[in-house]
């Protein structure tokens, strides 16, 4: 028997291949432990909550049949959090200070506050990026990441001046740009990643978005200054809101076709040493996540609808029956209960069907080309990074702790 | 106890190759043994790495040695051995010492936030400088004024006039930038400002009853400006603001509860705040020779007043405790020997009634 062919009982694995679990049994638990604990313990737990569902991630991922394992801890998210407030305190302090110091020219004031900030979070990315590179084990090698945070975070602020100069165009060349800094410092034990991602491969995917959103905007343009002329007529009270809806629903729509793209283009421009990753991925395996989370939360709210409707027929049926205090003090339980159901429900939704999906999306796409070149890869003495960028990231709100990927 | 056997994938831990082994496991050791490869593991040294049954990952505690199978039996025969195979995968066993700890982590830092942060801030806000003071509440006046709508601002000669004797009556002793405006509004209320600006809204003067409660509540905003509070409670809700806006993270709804608590944490200044602006109420209006117990009447009927609300009241809670202790101070105070007269007389007062009145300068 060719023990590469046990790896999972159902869904035999060729090698090469990354799968990922299909079944998701025991996320749930985690995620209602999670958000409940978190709730209760004003969201400190979050940290602990986040470990969790990374290792769930992490173990359910099998790369040519050996499952990766996340080593790290709720406990250095919650210290690095602690660190990220008091560094960024009197960073705060300061920018405040300054906006009052210059209350004339605000434009200024909030223009520093934002570069900082911008500055930062990029910073907070990349060293969380390498918190989780150095606790991420797969057959016993750690991977790890080495670079600058705040080279990254300069590089990521050229580039925005760039695409903001070229209204947008070069925005896949700065996504290009960013990925193979990201790569190139990557290692995985002693052998480091290359990436040959090129912006020049997605620009024509881009276009198009692209020339949507400048589309939509001369559509918009035109539709307010319309407006202006129709102001208390019914097309401008009914038709031209409408029409607005319309023509702005295309941007957010074709934004995951461009993602899938960039996806493919990126991970199969992928090198370690001989090994190449190959990526198959569709837009539709983008679409297919948001669209059955999207199915999902509806079937939630019809089902959480029909509930309460039921509740206030019995309550109007059973009359005078019970006196109004005891009705008031039921309704309100219910009430209670039906809406902790639906935050439960929708958090449960999020991260199995969305979360999840786009998860396996990536995965379940990307293949290994030449797997008996992967027994190259030798484990490296580096030690493990600190957690001050993840809790910046949370505390800055970029990516945040509860971010699964990678 | 009969042989299990099956077939797995052994990794040295040093390098990502797979070398093929069977399996035996027999009186608690586990046997691997391939080409050239050998090993004869304890149970009880077993540990398992985190994965989806039946794939199971399993080496010695102290080594980065480790098979890979996909065998229920021999899965379900290591878990029936060994009893530590699932120690230090830590995070499941200890939830409810994490929790404890986060909890009280929590409570921490929410304490930080109630307590510490206003000790902080009454260190603080003796050390910010009055330049910078000023410009905060040139600042603050331009967005309060936004926020009202911006509201005329009134100031018929003889009721500025009046006012102006007033505020020099009141306020001796104050930093000279001390800065009165009234504004036109149909809210009764006072407001102190960083930078010794006070805004009056004219329905306060519309409400009070005689020249003293008005003069009263004047004084005791004066009370604000010389114990600095405003600057105060401005560092106090942004200190409040960021401790609790990064302790509750990215969570579902944080926005509210982040509003909620700043709201429930800084609302108006502390009791204690009020009382000592109240005590130089009393003071200001007693060596001005006015009623110093207006201010007093004036906050029992907004307090018995429950229909109108007045915004002064929620600003300024504990109305019925602050009035007893007004009258208690009042009453101890030295009187006037020559009895007591209105702070203004008459036609001042008369005439800062209108300051609000149809030529009101824009
Ligand atoms: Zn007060």
């Amino acid at each position: 028997m060719d023990v590469r062919n046990t790896v999972s009982a159902e869904r035999p694995e060729r090698g090469g291949e990354i799968a990922f679990d299909q079944s998701l049994a025991g996320l749930a638990g985690i995620v209602v432990k999670g958000f409940l604990l978190s709730l209760a313990t004003s969201g400190i737990y979050r940290f602990w909550y986040a470990t969790n569902l990374r290792r769930f991630f992490w173990s359910r991922t099998l790369v040519d049949g050996s499952p990766a394992a996340y080593t790290g801890r709720g406990e250095d998210l919650f210290v690095g959090f602690l660190v990220a407030i008091v560094v960024l305190a009197p960073i705060f302090a300061g920018l405040s200070a300054l906006s009052l110091l210059l209350p004339d020219s605000p434009v200024i004031a909030y223009g520093l506050g934002f570069v900082a900030l911008f500055l930062l979070g990029q910073f907070a990315l990349y060293r969380g990026r390498r918190y989780r590179a150095s606790r991420t084990l797969w057959r016993g090698i750690r991977l790890g990441q080495d670079g600058s945070g705040l080279v990254y975070a300069v590089l990521a602020a050229g580039w925005w001046i760039v695409v903001l100069a070229t209204f947008g165009l070069a925005f896949p060349f700065m996504r290009a740009a960013l990925e193979r800094y990201r790569i190139r410092h990557t290692l995985v034990g002693t052998s480091r990643m290359e990436s040959r991602a090129r912006g020049l491969a997605v620009l024509p995917s881009w276009l198009l978005i692209w020339a949507v959103v400048v589309g939509t905007v001369v559509a918009l343009t035109i539709l307010a200054m319309l407006g202006i002329h129709a102001r208390g007529s019914r097309l401008g009270e009914v038709v031209l809101p409408i029409l607005t809806i319309l023509v702005t629903l295309p941007v957010p729509a074709l934004y995951p076709f461009y993602r899938a793209r960039e996806t493919r283009a990126f991970l199969s421009a992928i090198r370690l040493g001989e090994v190449r990753l190959v990526s198959q991925m569709k837009a539709w395996d983008l679409y297919r996540p948001y669209l059955a989370y999207l199915v999902q939360c509806l079937k939630l709210g019809i089902l959480i609808t029909v509930a309460a409707a039921i509740v206030v027929v019995i309550m109007m049926v059973s009359g005078d029956a019970v006196a109004h205090s005891v009705r008031f003090a039921i309704g309100a339980v219910i009430v209670v209960a039906l809406y902790a159901w639906y935050l439960v429900s929708s958090v449960v939704l999020y991260v199995r069907v969305l979360k999840a999906g786009l998860w396996r999306a990536v995965a379940e796409t990307t293949r290994i080309s030449d797997v008996a070149a992967l027994a190259a890869i030798v484990a490296s003495a580096g030690g493990m990074s600190s957690s001050l960028g993840e809790g910046m990231a949370d505390a800055l709100d970029v990516g945040g702790v509860l971010d699964i990927g990678f | 106890m009969t042989a299990l056997t099956g077939a797995g994938r052994y990794f040295d831990g040093r390098t990502t190759r797979p070398v093929p082994v069977s399996l035996r496991l027999e009186a608690g050791r586990l046997e691997v043994s391939g080409p050239d490869l050998r090993r004869d593991w304890n149970g009880l040294d077993l540990r398992a790495e985190d994965a989806r049954p039946p794939l199971m990952r399993v080496g010695p505690a102290d080594t980065p040695e480790r098979v890979e199978f996909s065998d229920e039996a021999l899965a379900a025969a290591l878990e029936a051995l060994c009893p530590d195979l699932h120690a230090g995968a830590a995070t499941e066993g200890i939830t409810l010492k994490v929790t404890l700890w986060s909890m009280a982590a929590g409570i921490a830092l929410l304490g930080l936030a109630a307590f510490g942060v206003p000790v902080l801030a009454d260190a603080l806000a003796p050390l910010v400088p009055v330049a910078v003071e000023e410009r905060i509440g040139a600042a603050t006046e331009k967005q309060i004024g936004y926020l009202l709508g911006n509201p005329a601002a009134c100031s018929a000669p003889e009721g500025q006039a009046a006012l102006d004797r007033l505020v020099t009556e009141l306020g001796a002793g104050l930093p000279p930038g001390l800065h009165v405006s009234v504004r036109r509004s149909t809210t009764a209320n006072a407001l102190t400002l960083p930078g010794a600006r006070v805004i009056v809204l004219s329905d306060l003067i519309a409400q009070a009853q005689s020249p003293d409660e008005f003069a009263g509540v004047l004084a005791h905003e004066f009370g604000h400006v010389a114990a600095r509070d405003p600057t105060r409670a401005l560092i106090r809700s942004s200190g409040i603001a960021y401790l609790l806006g990064y302790l509750v993270g990215d969570l579902a709804g944080s926005a509210v509860i982040v509003a909620l608590g700043e709201t429930a944490l800084s609302a108006g200044y502390s009791r204690e705040a009020e009382r000592a602006a109240d005590a130089y109420s009393v003071a200001a209006m007693t060596r001005a020779g006015g009623d110093a117990s207006a201010l007093a009447i004036l906050l029992d009927r907004i307090a018995a007043d429950t229909g109108e609300d007045l915004a002064f009241m929620r600003s300024h809670p504990f109305t019925r405790d602050r009035a007893a202790a007004i009258r208690a101070l009042a009453a101890a105070a030295p009187q006037p020997l020559e009895g007591r007269r209105p702070i203004l007389d008459a036609p001042s007062w008369e005439a800062l009634k209108a300051i609000c009145a149809a030529p009101a300068s824009r």
